[in-house]
């Protein structure tokens, strides 16, 4: 507060040399313009503020109408602030109850459950059972029930619905659909093999069912009680409204509130949806702006996704379930790990990424790589942000270049710089960016289905450990944990996380696309290679690397990524909409992808549209027309013609 | 006296590189068009393929409104350079020339065109931030009094070529024909670029009244001019009669470099500035004419009105056309319309500095001693 003060009184003498005032007389609330300032002023104002107080005030920070206080202000903020100051502020909504946009990877993941795109699911969902043992059997399932009124009262995000349009609302806190309900499943006194047997079609069912929060909540919570005082709690969490690290966020809050009837939370000052309405402000302004022409200005460099052989196309999957495989690294060879991490200047996350980016490279016979990544995302626009529940992360893709002959430790770096440099312009989202090649190489396909996501360092850095005992739920065993993800456009993704002092790799991967055997082969070398990083000799001796930069397979060879172009006219004419129905269409479309024309023959993608748009103007398209095209059909030909055709087709033919 | 003018501005210049002036200048309107068309690229408009019209891309790039007539005046441009097609009513455009494979290198040609290095900064940062500036998020003269000097306003008004031929004309039409103690009136004198020269170059006795609409000038020019006692400070705005303070017939000179074009009606200031003359007085111009597509890009954003004023020949010739500089003709003619006689416009339109667009006129009130 005194600070504040104080810089009043250096701001109002800066103010009064300028405008030809008394500083005592300057006005506390007066704009800078009506007191005789102009916009040269101004600027000579912020190098005066420059110099006397040592704050760098961005030049959109400074207009002719800011007064003395809202500058004071404004100085406070600045000169506390670390980072790159975000133009954007959280503030609360007005009305909690408004529909608010979905982020970037929500619409992936929401458009991703509309069945048509390739390796899409119904749901897109993480599920996970933890093993618990000394349960308060006749208490644990009220308590837990109990535990998850008062978390979902706490944590909006948990009554978030996503509404046809593709937008999302948080139900107020007292509709009677907002709390999940509690499945309890009791196989005490059941024999060994049924029990194993049902909790077996549990998992099955929860791992291919994930919770949709279009029509229900977003969580689906069970609790199968055992013998012996155990039990296994069943989590499925939708991905579209709670990412990897609210998983965390969720834990932790939930056991505090098993554990202790009487715990409170400390109150969210701002919900997800204040989040969300700030972030969307950001796309147009500079710091935006300077991310997207960052990463807009290297498409043209970007390599292809690994070529990994492929037995069968992608485009015909229909995966139910992506295949997991996952191995621990035990504490001492991982403490080891990271002490060669350190003494080499990288982080734990780049070294294991440079091993996968190597192995990735020899499995595909090439090393200029375009790869994927799941990052955190919560922007530190407040400082609820990390305790808020919700769907913050975001894909940031990883051009990767591995050196021929280098040694480990330089590759390591390489990538770590790579890695940084991508990191530091992530105003925009890797979805968006990713939009955007598709458009530059023709094609709505996946451009990078291979991901990396790492957490280690993380848990430390956040001091985000979970309890081990909750209450009348027992002693959690995390170590006792089975889980499955199902991610749309993901062909292969590689999950790292810590649990005391040990190291986990998961790979989950879309398993009837691969040659068989080849991921597991992928990541035996990944975890042999991780291992030797203990020993200081490794980092020092080249990694056997291919030769060729780019992919070198023949057409005929099924690999990731080998795919034509998908925005070729087809078969239609090029030139003006030829009937109603195509005029209709056209008129349409020059309206949602603001366009003066449109061919007939012309890409929906190619000009502009995105996926989300695409859903919204098919239910557009069936309302004005009376007739529905599937996203299927229409991804075949996304074009004028091809849609009426479409509807022509689908229509009953006039007598 | 034309001659003695030109030969006086020419001997101010180095001769070497004058041929090659309109070729650099041409380069650099290319670079221009390349500017705007990175602009409309960078907000994904013109993908191959497709069409917008006018307003949607004024609308996608969020124009501020006053700055609107710029974007409207790049895409009359973008097509008249054949950068973008236009259908045959001119309402739907469509492909829009690709970026160029490598970017035209401004600090060369600012040099061979004899501006700073200074100047290729400005015109790189304002590029750099041309969405900004639109939207006005910024302004420009963030960009080019940013750094807390006037370096680069300096050799973007007074350190090149073609001021350097412009003011020693002007400063010897003043030498030829100024009565002794003469008074001199400037309009619009900024960072001094003339004032300066002129105050150098007449040492004799002189009362000059150096005016300008910004406060920030007059304090700037207030520490550079200070030591000469010759010199007043006054705020004078051209479009607000009401801050006109000078009496009617009182001034042997009126000078405006760079300020006219920000009349909103030329006639009226013209008209007014004549009044301030004595008989047989001079008015000295110096003003852009000419397409100057650098200055689409950059300083014509200092030319947009204030939200809420009236713009920049709103009033005038220029209503509904989008553009802010007149004509040599234009000028000449719109002189002789509003009681001014030419003497002299400089350079000559053959010679190569005239490729840099930039003119000095002369006047004298045609009915000595008329006011209106």
């Amino acid at each position: 507060m005194t600070d504040t003060l104080d810089h009043r009184e250096t701001l109002a003498g800066i103010w009064g040399r300028l405008l030809g005032l008394d500083a005592a007389a300057v006005p506390h609330d007066a704009g800078f313009l009506t007191l005789g300032g102009d916009s040269v002023l101004a600027v000579r104002m912020s190098a005066q503020v420059r110099k006397q107080l040592g704050v760098v005030l961005a030049l959109s920070d400074v207009r002719v109408e800011i007064t003395l206080s809202e500058l004071a202000d404004l100085v406070a903020q600045r000169a506390s602030g670390g980072g790159r100051a975000l133009p954007v502020d959280v503030l609360r909504r007005t009305d909690p109850d408004e529909p608010f946009p979905l982020l970037p990877l929500q619409q992936g993941y929401f458009v991703g459950q509309q069945d048509g795109w390739e390796l899409s699911y119904p749901s897109a969902h993480h599920y996970v059972d933890i093993g618990l043992s000394e349960v308060e059997v006749d208490e644990a399932a009220e308590s837990l029930q109990d535990a998850l009124r008062r978390l979902v009262a706490h944590q909006p995000t948990l009554r978030a619905r996503v509404l046809p349009d593709g937008q999302q609302r948080i139900l107020p806190a007292d509709d009677p659909a907002a709390v999940p309900t509690l499945t309890v499943t009791d196989l005490r006194d059941t024999p060994a093999d049924d029990a194993a047997r049902t909790l077996a079609a549990t998992r099955h069912e929860m791992s291919t069912n994930g919770p949709n929060p279009a029509d229900g909540p977003g969580i689906d919570i069970r609790l199968t009680l055992l013998d012996d005082d155990r039990a296994r709690l069943h989590c499925a969490v939708s991905l579209l409204i709670i990412d990897g690290w609210s998983s965390n966020v969720f834990y932790r809050d939930l056991f505090a509130l098993v554990a202790d009837w009487n715990a409170t939370l400390a109150p969210l000052d701002v919900d997800y949806g204040d989040y969300v309405t700030s972030v969307r402000q950001l796309p147009g302004t500079a710091a935006w702006e300077a991310d997207r022409d960052w990463w807009f200005d290297r498409l043209p460099e970007f390599g292809q996704p690994p070529a990994l052989p492929l037995r069968l196309d992608p485009a015909h999957a229909r995966p139910d379930l992506m295949a997991s495989t996952q191995q621990t690294v035990d504490s001492s060879t991982w403490a080891a790990v990271r002490a060669q991490c350190a003494a080499h200047g990288v982080t734990p996350s780049a070294a294991v990424f440079t091993a996968y980016a190597c192995v990735l490279a020899r499995a595909a016979g090439h090393r200029v790589m375009l790869l994927n990544s799941l990052q955190l995302n919560r922007l530190p626009l407040h400082p609820d942000v990390h305790r808020i529940i919700g769907a913050f992360a975001s894909t940031m893709l990883i051009p990767v270049e591995l050196e021929p002959s280098a040694s480990f430790a330089d590759l390591a770096l390489a990538c770590q710089r790579q890695f940084g440099d991508a990191a530091a312009h992530n105003l925009i989202s890797g979805v968006e960016v990713s939009r955007e090649l598709g458009r530059h190489r023709g094609t709505h396909r996946p451009v990078a289905p291979v991901v990396f996501q790492s957490t280690l360092g993380m848990d430390a850095a956040m001091g985000q450990r979970l309890p081990q005992d909750a209450g009348p739920l027992g002693v959690i065993d995390m170590h006792d944990h089975h889980q499955q993800l199902r991610t749309p456009q993901v062909a292969l993704e590689v999950r790292l996380f810590e649990l005391d002092d040990t190291m986990t790799a998961v790979f989950s991967y879309v398993e009837e696309i691969f040659e068989p055997g080849l991921v597991e082969r992928m990541f035996r070398e990944l975890l042999d290679h991780v291992r030797t990083l203990a020993e200081p000799g490794s980092w020092d001796s080249a990694v056997p690397l291919p030769a060729a930069e780019h992919p070198q397979h023949s057409a005929d060879v099924l690999v990731l990524g080998g795919y034509g172009r998908t925005d070729t006219a087809g078969d239609s004419e090029s030139g003006p909409p030829r009937d109603d129905l195509e005029k209709q269409i056209s008129l349409l479309w020059q309206d949602v992808l603001d366009v003066a024309e449109v061919d007939r023959a012309g890409n929906f993608f190619a000009m502009g549209g995105d996926s989300l748009l695409a859903v919204r103007t098919l239910a557009r398209l069936a309302r004005e027309t009376g007739t529905a095209v599937s996203v299927r059909d229409f991804l075949a030909s996304p074009t004028v013609a091809g849609v009426a055709a479409r509807i022509r087709t689908a229509r009953p033919h006039p007598a | 006296m034309i001659e003695r003018c030109d030969r006086a501005g020419l001997a101010a210049v180095d001769q070497a590189g004058l041929s090659a002036l309109p070729e650099a200048m041409r380069a650099l309107d290319e670079a221009a068009l390349d500017t705007m068309a990175a602009v409309l690229r960078r907000a994904g408009l013109f993908r191959p393929g497709v069409s917008h019209r006018a307003d949607q891309v004024l609308d996608r790039l969020r124009v501020a409104d006053r700055h609107r007539w710029i974007v409207r005046g790049w895409v009359r441009a973008l097509v008249r350079h054949g950068r973008l097609q236009a259908s045959a009513d001119g309402a739907v455009l469509r492909d829009l020339s690709p970026a160029p494979a490598t970017p035209a290198p401004l600090p060369e040609l600012c040099a061979r065109l004899g501006y700073p290095p200074e100047v290729a900064t400005f015109f790189t940062s304002a590029a750099a931030r041309l969405p900004e500036l639109l939207r006005d998020e910024v302004t420009l003269q963030s960009v080019l009094f940013g750094a807390d000097s006037t370096e680069t306003a300096d050799g973007v008004y007074r350190e090149n070529v073609i001021n350097s031929y412009l003011n020693a004309a002007l400063v010897e039409v003043l030498r030829g024909t100024l009565p002794p103690a003469p008074r001199v009136l400037e309009l619009g004198a900024g960072v001094g670029a003339t004032a300066v020269p002129v105050l150098t170059s007449l040492t004799g006795p002189l009362e000059y009244l150096f005016t300008d609409v910004s406060r920030y000038f007059l304090d700037t020019a207030g520490e550079l001019l200070s030591a000469d006692g010759r010199v007043r400070f006054g705020e004078l705005d051209i479009n607000e009669p009401a801050s006109h303070t000078v009496d009617a017939g009182s001034c042997d000179a009126v000078i405006a470099a760079n300020v006219l074009h920000n009349a909103i009606d030329v006639n009226a200031v013209l008209t007014t500035a004549r009044s301030w003359l004595r008989p047989g007085g001079l008015l000295l111009v110096v003003e852009s004419c000419g397409e100057l597509l650098q200055a689409a890009v950059s300083m014509q954003l200092l030319m947009s009105p204030a939200p809420g004023r009236p713009a920049a020949g709103s009033l005038d010739l220029r209503a509904g056309e989008d553009r802010i500089f007149l004509t040599r003709d234009e000028w000449v003619t719109a002189l002789r319309d509003n009681g001014l006689s030419p003497v002299l416009d400089l350079p000559h339109p053959d010679h190569p500095l005239s490729a840099l667009g930039q003119l000095l006129l002369v006047a004298t009130p045609t009915t000595p001693g008329a006011t209106r």
